[in-house]
């Protein structure tokens, strides 16, 4: 049995990319963020601000690409501080002496920079130039826009799920490809 | 060994996180063994982690949309709210404190709603205390007389709630017209020139405009505050044609901006947004009265402004 049944049925709507629940989260965290990180870091109030945006980016990122997942271990709310503490460690600030009541995570989440991201994102608009409008947009449609198959199937008029998940993979084969032809 | 080989799906499965633990440990175990499968897998890794690039840079851009959407004004007066009762601890209440000491307009800003905080509290209490009287007397009366007896209660109520009310709102009014009516702002910021800053007598056309910013000046501090506008107004505009050293252009530039920006805000209908020039001041980094445009901007801004106008 789940401890946070609620954040659970949260986490799906999030993971599936449900524009309404992230507007919905951001609004409601906002404060109690700035508070915290305004209280225990004694941070400016814009650089909470920052910080709060870097955090629920990387939330997106977790949530979207699979790595937290129902039954939480964690309220979102804590996964949520837990990162912007992990943020700012990765900038040289020290948090252990905080006393706050964020525990450690369970899962790490992970914070990749944003040399890093840029970067990845380069390389895959590159390529996705390079494969065909088609592909280009059945790809862009599930792994930039979240649709699932069904949803791809009636915008591209496949005739099945099925079908579109098929050239899914014919697609990211043709853009596997390519990398190995640059490397 | 050939990319064709491979199969993608567990490879997607395995990198999106929704293979189930079991099935993980043994995906694992076949890369160990297998250099090629591993060398594929960092392949997808790399196109896989792009495409969530992409989409944290969508997701990015939606954020900054929302907090454009924020009540952004309102964040300082919820700083203010959480310092007033008590949430704001710890080294993030020293830092708010050191800020206060620095910055007069958070500490009116901040003393202000602790009027209004008192008043509310005292409210409570009020209402409360005639509460507890009322569930007594209703114990010890006869159930006759519960009836007759709410009315004084309830008016004893009203009665309090509207003395603290009124005496705060006395009190916030003075403060609000004192600090932060259009006159109180302009005699606050207005400035008299310094007259030792003009210099270069070998500048013929320096004496022209130190006199028409002098004239400037004293229209301004008789109050005349239309013609001293346009006084200010016409020293910019001849300005670029007067051919001072960088010295005294940049003296005159920024002190009749100034002077005209309060000479506006003095009128009845202002000719220019003082709150647009304000601001515009405020992002003009160097400029001799940023500091002072950064300030009014946020007092234009406050409940405060709205309310002593």
């Amino acid at each position: 049995m789940s401890s946070y049944p609620e954040d659970d049925q949260l986490i799906r709507q999030l993971a599936a990319g449900d524009e309404g629940a992230w507007r919905r989260l951001y609004d409601d965290m906002r404060s109690p963020f700035r508070l915290f990180f305004i209280r225990y870091g004694a941070m400016a109030p814009e650089d909470a601000l920052n910080l709060f945006q870097e955090a629920m980016v990387v939330l997106h990122r977790n949530c979207t690409g699979g790595k937290i997942q129902p039954p939480l271990t964690s309220s979102i709310k804590t996964y949520l501080f837990g990162i912007g503490k992990i943020l700012l460690k990765k900038n040289g600030v020290d948090t252990r002496h905080w006393d706050d009541d964020i525990p450690e995570l369970p899962v790490a989440p992970e914070v990749e920079s944003r040399e890093d991201q840029r970067a990845n994102a380069e390389l895959v608009r590159r390529l996705l130039d390079k494969i065909g409008e088609p592909c280009k947009r059945l790809l862009e449609l599930i792994f930039v826009h979240g649709y699932v198959m069904d949803a791809v199937a009636e915008e591209l008029e496949l005739p099945s799920a099925g079908a579109a998940r098929k050239r899914k993979f014919d697609c990211l084969k043709k853009m596997r490809d390519l990398i190995v032809f640059k490397t | 060994m050939p990319s064709n080989l491979y199969d993608i799906e567990p490879i997607e499965r395995y990198l999106l996180g929704q293979m189930e633990p079991a099935e993980r440990v043994a995906f694992e175990a076949l890369l160990q063994a297998d250099e090629g499968h591993r060398a594929e897998v960092e392949n997808y890794r790399r196109l896989f982690g792009g495409f969530a690039a992409i989409r944290s840079e969508a997701f990015r851009k939606l954020a900054l949309l929302w907090e454009a959407e924020a009540d952004a004004a309102s964040d300082e007066v919820e700083l203010i709210e959480w310092y007033l009762n008590g949430q704001l601890q710890g080294p993030g209440r020293n830092a708010f404190e050191e800020r206060m000491l620095s910055d007069e307009h958070l500490a009116g800003e901040v003393e202000a709603y602790r009027q209004l905080h008192y008043g509310f509290s005292a409210a409570r209490s009020e209402v409360f205390r005639d509460k507890l009287e009322g569930w007594e007397s209703a114990k010890s009366s006869p159930v006759a007389l519960k009836a007759a007896s709410r009315r004084p209660l309830l008016y004893r109520i009203a009665a309090a709630a509207a003395a603290v009310l009124l005496l705060a709102g006395f009190g916030l009014n003075w403060y609000a017209n004192s600090h932060y009516s259009r006159p109180a702002l302009v005699a606050s910021y207005y400035q008299p020139p310094r007259s030792e800053t003009i210099m270069g007598n070998d500048q013929p056309t320096l004496t022209t405009i130190a006199q028409q910013f002098t004239r400037a000046n004293e229209l301004f501090q008789k109050q005349h505050y239309a013609e001293a506008y346009q006084a200010f107004d016409g020293l910019l505009g001849s300005l670029p044609a007067a051919g001072l050293d960088k010295f005294n252009h940049q003296y005159f530039l920024e002190q009749s901006e100034w002077n005209r920006l309060l000479a506006a805000m003095a009128m009845d209908t202002p000719p220019l947004d003082p709150a647009g020039e304000a601001r515009r001041i405020a992002g003009a980094d160097g400029h001799e009265f940023q500091a002072e445009a950064k300030r009014l901007s946020r007092q234009l801004q406050s409940v405060w402004y709205k309310w002593a106008n």
